[in-house]
Formats: structure tokens, C-alpha cells, sequence
């Protein structure tokens, strides 16, 4: 069989390329005035592998980390798929305008898309998602802007309450504990979307105690892009 | 992003390399095999209103140029990606650089202006198709709900040496809002290879035809169920600009009909186009 030309080039620089084995450091930054994200998961994975897909329901593993910052369901979904996730590279919450710097490693480690997720609190089940991102292969440096989607599983009431998948309310992890207010009656109207979806925000309210939402307008609120994602490739 | 449009130009020309290679065996019957997705009643639909435009654009071009003529198949995803805001029929644009659906800081054209006033896109399309830069203007079949996805198939013809040039413009209205629309201006699809996809996300606009009232007079989607289009230009503002939300009844505007549950943020529609095979 006679190989056209373009796919003899194309397969000549794909070999060069990726025989030529680069370093991939991905830097997440949080972009917001007053939100948190919580501990994040990042992970290459195969092609095949989805976290989630716009539209439709949430998995039990997208919920858990969406409602509770549980990434304990995509962590062996990953690990069962034959990737290697990178759990919590923030150590913690990574707040307003902060940014952590994280080390995935060789090209020949690499799988071919990249994915970033982790819940936004205080939040119902708001979570960030830069989602299978393929990898580029020539050195450079590159920027994505990442938004806030809704897991759909949870009425986004703004009030008070747990983070397990099922229990209404927002979990307050402790460094946040002075951030969220009390007692309010939560947001009328509040359902549970049933599919997973580009977060609308939140309302909050200007009442620390009492009022519609346990979150503060002046400060929670938010508009996409989230986050931002720059990748080095040397 | 260069490099990743790089990387996609260099698969996208393998596998378009490769499907030429393989094209004698099956050139006489192209057409025959490749029905395979879904909602073959979208594309019927799509393909009668259209043949107009596509058939005048066809012979404007090649009788300025004796150039052979190539035809290229696309499938059009369409995501509502809101909660609670539903999308009115997807109106489509396939066209060359002549040619612009709307611009932010100008006034909307009258066609524009039923699209997000009202949903329906006729005006908007009889206008797109008279263009000559327009190679194709047609709607999908109906109103897409949030969450939910509408799958368009349409194939169009043109002188091989525009095919290059080949820009995608949509609009839907958001229905849940007096003006609001779901839009993409002129995203270059022209390097798509066989097989290659490209997804884009879409913005939400205001139309700025009518005032931001969100009351139930005004707001004809089923949150308030109010009137769709009056040619009155009721926003003083007159020019599309990126649209700035809604405030809704739980965000203390006592008038609105409408609620948290159709509030949004960006970007509200995520279209796939891929291009299939001849």
C-alpha cells in the first residue's frame, strides 16, 4: 500500500515528538474574589475515560465530590483505569487568588488527556472542572480557563448543612467556619436540577444571620471563568 | 493553542490522507452508507429550506471562477448547558468572511431582534440565505430544554478553493429572558478534516431591543409565558452587548417573573461540529 505523503510527515513528528520526552507542570490558579476550592484531583487518564458528561445526571462519585469534596470514588476509578491521580496538590483549601504549582511529570509517564475537578465551597454542589484536556506535545506554555459547573444532585438552598451525597446543605469546612452565615431560611425555589450543568452562581444575601442564604453577596458570588490553568511543556 | 491547532491539523490531515486513499472503492454510492446518527428527521427537515441558498451561492461563485465544487457533511451538537433556561430552534449559519450574524456595540437587525425577543429565527435565516458569502442558513427542529442535546446533520457544496474559509455562526434564544440569546460568531470551520471535531462555547447576549424588565407581560418562555416580538425598541441601549443576567425574585426584583432556577452564568451552549465523511 502506497502511504500518502501528509501521513508519512504526520507520522514522522508525531514519532519525533513524543521520542523526545518533555516535562508537564500544570499551575491552577483560583480566580474568584471570595470562594474556595477544595482539595483538588488532577489526573491524566485515557481518552476513554469521562468524569462527567454536560447534560446528563451526575455519577456517584461526581456527587460525592460535589456535595462533600469526597474524591474518593474518581480516585479508584482512575486508579482502575490505569491512571495515576494526584490528590489534594494544595494541601488544603486553596483560596481567593492563590495558586498551587503541580508536578505531573515525564511525557513517557503521561497519559494522553488531562483532567482537573474539585468542589467550590461554601457551595451546595458547585464543583471546578477542567475536563479532558488533550495534552499538547510541542514545548510551550499554555493557558485554560476553567469554570464552575452544578452536579445537578443538590437544591442549591445556601443554607447551613452537610457535605454526604444526599444530605441537604452546605458542608462549612473549618477554615471557613467564620465565612458562612446562620439561620437563614434558604433560597425559594431551590431544586435539584437532575443533570450536571454550568453553575448559575449564587444569590446570598447581606444577612449574616437570618435572612435567605447563609452566603454573603458582596463576597461569595462569582461569574466564570473560576479558575485558570497554565501548562508548561519543556 | 497554536500548538494544539497544530496537533489537530496534523490528524485531521491523516485521516483525511487516509479516506482519499481509500476513496475509489466507494465513490459511486458516497452518500448510501453514511446515514448512521440519529435524528434523520432534523436534516430532512433542514435540507428543504435551504437548497435556495446553497443552490444561489453555488452559482454566483462558480460563475466568477471555473473551480471545481466540493461537498462537506457536518453534525452539529447542540448542549443547553443552563438550568432552567430553554433554548428556541438553533438558527445556523454556514458562511465565508462577507458576512456577519450580529456584532457587539451594533444595532440587532430586525431578524436578530425576533430571535431573542421571540424564539423564532425565519426572518433571521430568509435574511442569512440572500447573502452571497452565505453557503448555508437553516434551524434545527425544535426548542432544545436545558440539559438537553440536539444532534443537526446538514452536508453543503462549494468551490474547493473556499471551502477553507468556511465560518459557523448560531444563535437560540434563551427563552426565560425579554431579549437574551445564546450566540457564536464566526467560528472558522474550514480546517476541519474528515473525522476532526471542534467544540466551542457559546455566550450569552442581549439583544438590546427590549428593556431588562423580566415581567410576565414581557417574557414569553414558560416561566412567564408574556408576549415574544414588538417591534418596539424598548431598551434605549439599542446595540447587542454581552448580556448582563438577570436579577430574578430571589435576587429582590419584586416585578420578575422569573426565578433562581433561570438564572445563569457563562457560557450557556456548547456546540460539537464534526465533519463526516462525503
Amino acid at each position: 500500500m502506497k502511504l500518502p505523503r501528509s501521513l508519512m510527515l504526520a507520522g514522522a513528528l508525531l514519532g519525533s515528538l513524543s521520542a523526545n520526552a518533555a516535562h508537564y507542570t500544570a499551575e491552577i490558579q483560583n480566580l474568584t474574589a471570595g470562594i474556595y476550592f477544595a482539595p483538588l484531583l488532577v489526573a491524566t487518564h485515557s481518552t476513554d475515560t469521562w468524569l462527567f458528561k454536560a447534560g446528563m445526571p451526575a455519577s456517584t462519585s461526581l456527587q460525592k465530590l460535589a456535595e462533600g469534596a469526597d474524591n474518593s470514588g474518581f480516585i479508584s476509578e482512575l486508579m482502575a483505569a490505569g491512571a495515576t491521580p494526584i490528590q489534594n496538590p494544595a494541601s488544603g483549601l486553596l483560596g481567593p487568588g492563590a495558586k498551587v504549582s503541580v508536578d505531573l511529570g515525564m511525557s513517557n509517564s503521561l497519559q494522553p488527556q488531562l483532567s482537573i475537578i474539585g468542589m467550590i465551597v461554601p457551595s451546595n454542589d458547585g464543583f471546578i472542572a477542567l475536563h479532558k484536556l488533550s495534552l499538547p506535545t510541542v514545548p510551550g506554555t499554555y493557558t485554560y480557563m476553567v469554570n464552575a459547573y452544578d452536579a445537578g444532585t443538590e437544591a442549591n438552598d445556601e443554607i447551613r448543612g452537610a457535605g454526604a451525597p444526599g444530605v441537604p446543605g452546605l458542608p462549612v469546612p473549618p477554615p471557613l467556619e467564620d465565612k458562612v452565615g446562620t439561620g437563614g431560611s434558604g433560597i425559594v425555589g431551590a431544586t435539584i436540577e437532575g443533570f450536571v450543568h454550568i453553575h448559575r452562581g449564587v444569590i446570598g444575601d447581606t444577612a449574616p444571620m437570618g435572612g435567605s442564604s447563609d452566603l454573603n453577596a458582596a463576597t461569595q458570588r462569582w461569574l466564570n471563568p473560576v479558575g485558570r490553568v497554565t501548562l508548561t511543556v519543556e | 493553542m497554536n500548538a494544539i491547532r497544530l496537533v489537530f491539523i496534523l490528524l485531521g490531515g491523516l485521516l483525511l490522507s487516509a479516506c482519499n486513499d481509500s476513496k475509489p472503492s466507494n465513490s459511486t454510492g458516497s452518500s448510501s452508507s453514511s446515514s448512521s446518527t440519529s435524528s434523520s428527521s432534523s436534516s430532512s427537515n433542514s435540507s428543504s429550506s435551504s437548497s435556495s441558498s446553497s443552490s444561489s451561492a453555488a452559482s454566483s461563485s462558480s460563475s466568477s471562477s471555473g473551480m471545481a465544487m466540493v461537498s462537506a457533511r457536518y453534525t452539529l451538537k447542540i448542549t443547553n448547558l443552563t438550568a432552567g433556561q430553554p433554548l428556541s430552534p438553533p438558527a445556523y449559519v454556514v458562511h465565508g468572511g462577507g458576512y456577519s450574524a450580529f456584532m457587539v456595540g451594533m444595532a440587532a437587525s430586525v431578524g436578530i431582534e425576533k430571535i431573542a425577543e421571540s424564539g423564532n429565527p425565519a426572518d433571521f435565516i430568509a435574511d442569512a440565505a440572500a447573502q452571497p458569502s452565505v453557503v448555508r442558513a437553516d434551524r434545527g427542529p425544535a426548542g432544545i430544554a436545558p440539559g438537553q442535546e440536539q444532534e443537526i446533520n446538514f452536508s453543503l457544496e462549494v468551490p474547493a478553493n473556499q471551502l477553507e474559509g468556511l465560518k459557523f455562526s448560531y444563535l437560540s434564544m434563551l427563552g426565560n429572558t425579554n431579549d437574551g440569546f445564546a450566540g457564536i460568531e464566526a467560528l472558522g470551520i474550514g480546517q476541519l478534516a474528515v473525522g476532526a471535531s471542534l467544540s466551542q462555547d457559546a455566550l450569552s447576549y442581549d439583544a438590546g431591543t427590549e428593556l431588562n424588565d423580566e415581567s410576565a407581560a414581557h417574557v414569553p418562555g414558560p416561566a412567564c409565558s408574556g408576549e415574544g416580538f414588538n417591534a418596539a425598541r424598548s431598551d434605549n441601549a439599542n446595540r447587542v452587548t454581552l448580556h448582563p443576567g438577570i436579577l430574578s425574585q430571589q435576587d429582590g426584583s419584586a416585578q420578575s417573573c422569573l426565578h433562581t432556577l433561570q438564572r445563569w452564568d457563562n457560557p450557556v451552549v456548547r456546540v460539537m461540529i464534526t465533519r463526516l465523511a462525503p
